[in-house]
């Protein structure tokens, strides 16, 4: 259960031939930390930070006969975030409504459902200030709060991840009302 | 990633709610073909990402949360209120026209909208927040939706509580331009007591329309390029608001009753005393009368047996020997404006207003004019508005045919003192 590691990965492109001369390194890396970081890699889970991309992990070229371009394979190394299965994250609320809320945890979002509430808040939503509100009125969840979660499921296709969370456990739910900016 | 027999994880979790293909109360991945979902709109799909993912829930809680919002309703004796943004409270442009007074700059999707909130906006939610809850239907994008859902909140007292809901969130409105009570209110009697306000009545289909308060299209932006200066004087916010009072006090004079029907009596007094006969292009013909229907009138084909003789001006010019000779009776004749102001105002206009002076018809024997009673348009005005081209807009087909009508209507309201305003009757 690791929700951030690190890994080596391979990256391909096609470069067009304005691009060749001595800054055509440079280029490259700004190009892939550009392209890669905050996608999804589908099963291998989100590119948080690329870590190490050396000269030497840039292969040479090879010119593309009917275009000119050149095929380039360059190797780097990336901090991931990969969500499992009953992991515990700390989510910041991004939009609530009757049905239950929606969490940021970085690049993941992560929905929370009323039936995954306690049932003291499961009744709880009140449209007209956007919060679900236990019954003692001692736990609001609205738009900024810090919730802390459990991932129910997760499911990945080459885009994105899907995950659903649940509140409804000890330890879990309202840790901060988050910042207000 | 899960091989589990779905049979059996139904009987442990019911999976009321799925997200992405989830289950929100079990974390499944559940697969189609067991349990029967609806889709939820409502302000369900994420926070601005990419790709949306949708939700769905089960028929079962699906009625729960009807039940609820009914509930929540009926004890505050209020009534769901489900509003079209373009051309109904707003118009927005994208290309920056002249600048104009009161529109408001929004950037969504990296572009800069022009939007400008139609006038009585805050007469509108002032009176209508304690009887509605409002929810925003468009077919903008979700962040479109957002933003002018915010710009409507800090520029009035309306509060949309998140129900939003656009075509990133309703898959049917993106393909075919439809909108569909149901995805708002899904589950048994969910849109019972739901009305709606829209500029377009064709994307609206079956029993839906008997929900639909019709208004008539703003489109400040193309008048505006056409008539110099200006003058906003659309009034027709002020109308729905007093209809929309009408209806509510309707419903809930009534104890068991729906909106429909409360629309319905409402509307069944429009012309409930006109005998009415439409000289239109056939096509327009089976729509007009649906709708004189719809608003209490009496539909003839001969003109002699109507009250009102509906005259579409595009009619007068092509096939107007169509146009038979006056009726023996003392019908008077009207434009087509006079049909659909009434409607949009959801109020009968004063037909004199819109008389159609015998010798712009066609054909029609000069010596059986009927005695003048105020004519509306005179020659000189008709010339100049006739040249009004109006810019098409594919968003809004249908109201383009009557666009031009309108902009007559317009300039004939500039110089008009006793103009159609909140204290007519
Ligand atoms: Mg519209
Ligand atoms: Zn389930």
């Amino acid at each position: 259960m690791v929700f951030f590691f690190k890994t080596d990965l391979e990256y391909s492109m096609h470069l067009a031939p304005e691009y060749f001369g001595p800054r055509m390194r440079t280029y490259i890396k700004d190009e892939i930390v550009k392209s890669v970081e905050g996608k999804c890699l589908g099963r291998e889970g989100y590119v948080i930070a690329v870590m190490e991309l050396k000269n030497e992990d840039i292969d040479t070229g090879v010119v593309e006969y009917d275009s000119g371009f050149v095929s380039v394979n360059a190797r780097y190394s990336a901090i991931l975030m990969r969500p499992f299965k009953n992991e515990v994250v700390d989510a910041v609320v991004t939009q609530v409504n009757e049905i239950g809320f929606f969490t940021e945890a970085g690049p993941l979002t992560i929905f929370v459902s009323r039936h995954a509430m306690p049932p003291d808040l499961q009744e709880g939503y009140d449209p007209d200030v956007e919060s679900w509100i236990s019954e003692d009125r001692e736990v609001e969840i609205k738009q900024k709060c810090v919730v802390r979660l459990r991932l129910l499921g997760v499911t990945c296709d080459s885009q994105s991840i899907t995950a659903v969370g649940t509140i409804k456990d000890d330890y879990l739910g309202l840790i901060s009302m988050g910042f207000s900016y | 990633m899960h091989d589990d027999d779905d049979a059996d994880d139904e009987k442990v979790c019911g999976h009321p709610t799925v997200y992405g293909g989830l289950c929100v109360a079990c974390g499944r991945a559940v697969k189609k073909g067991g349990i029967k979902f609806v889709p939820k709109s409502a302000a369900a799909a994420g926070p601005n990402k990419k790709k949306n993912n949708k939700v769905e829930i089960s028929v079962a809680e699906a009625d729960r949360m009807a039940s609820l919002t009914r509930e929540r309703l009926d004890e505050s004796k209020r009534l769901s209120l489900v509003l079209d943004l373009d051309h109904t409270l707003v118009e927005c442009a994208i290309l920056a026209r002249a600048p104009a007074t009161e529109v408001h700059e929004l950037v969504v999707q990296g572009r800069a909208h022009q939007v400008r909130l139609r006038p009585k906006l805050g007469e509108f939610f002032d009176k209508l927040c304690g009887l509605y809850e409002p929810t925003i239907y468009t077919h903008g994008s979700r962040e479109y939706a957002i933003a002018v859902a915010k710009l409507i909140e800090a520029q009035t007292i309306a509060k949309f509580g998140g129900r939003i809901v656009s075509r990133d969130d309703a898959p049917d409105l993106s393909a075919k331009a439809e909108k569909r009570l149901d995805r708002v209110f899904p589950g048994a009697g969910g849109t019972e007591s739901s009305l709606v306000v829209d500029d377009r009545h064709d994307v609206w289909q079956g029993a839906d329309l008997d929900h639909l308060v019709l208004v008539e299209p703003y489109k400040f932006f193309e008048r505006r390029g056409l008539v110099a200066p200006y003058q906003d004087l659309d009034t027709q916010l002020a109308h729905t608001r007093r209809a929309l009072v009408e209806i509510h006090e309707a419903y809930f004079k009534n104890g068991n009753t729906t909106a429909s029907a409360a629309l319905k009596q409402v509307r069944s007094r429009v012309f409930s005393n006109d005998v009415l006969c439409f000289v239109a292009l056939p096509r327009d013909l089976a729509l007009l009368r649906r709708f004189a229907v719809a608003f209490g009138a009496t539909v003839e084909e001969d003109p002699d047996s109507a009250t009102c003789v509906v005259v579409d001006e595009r009619r007068r010019d092509r096939t107007a020997r169509c146009i038979r000779p006056p009726p023996k009776s003392s019908a008077s004749y009207v434009h087509l404006d006079w049909f659909w102001y009434s409607i949009w105002h959801l109020d009968r206009k004063d037909p004199a207003r819109f008389y159609v002076p015998p010798h712009e018809i066609i054909d029609f024997p000069v010596e059986d004019h009927p005695p003048a009673k105020r004519i509306r348009r005179d020659d000189t005005n008709h010339q100049s508005t006739t040249a009004v081209v109006v810019v098409p807009d594919d968003d809004d087909a249908w109201a383009d045919d009557v666009a031009a009508e309108i902009a007559d209507d317009v300039i004939d309201d500039d110089d008009d003192d006793d103009d159609d305003d909140d204290g007519d009757q």
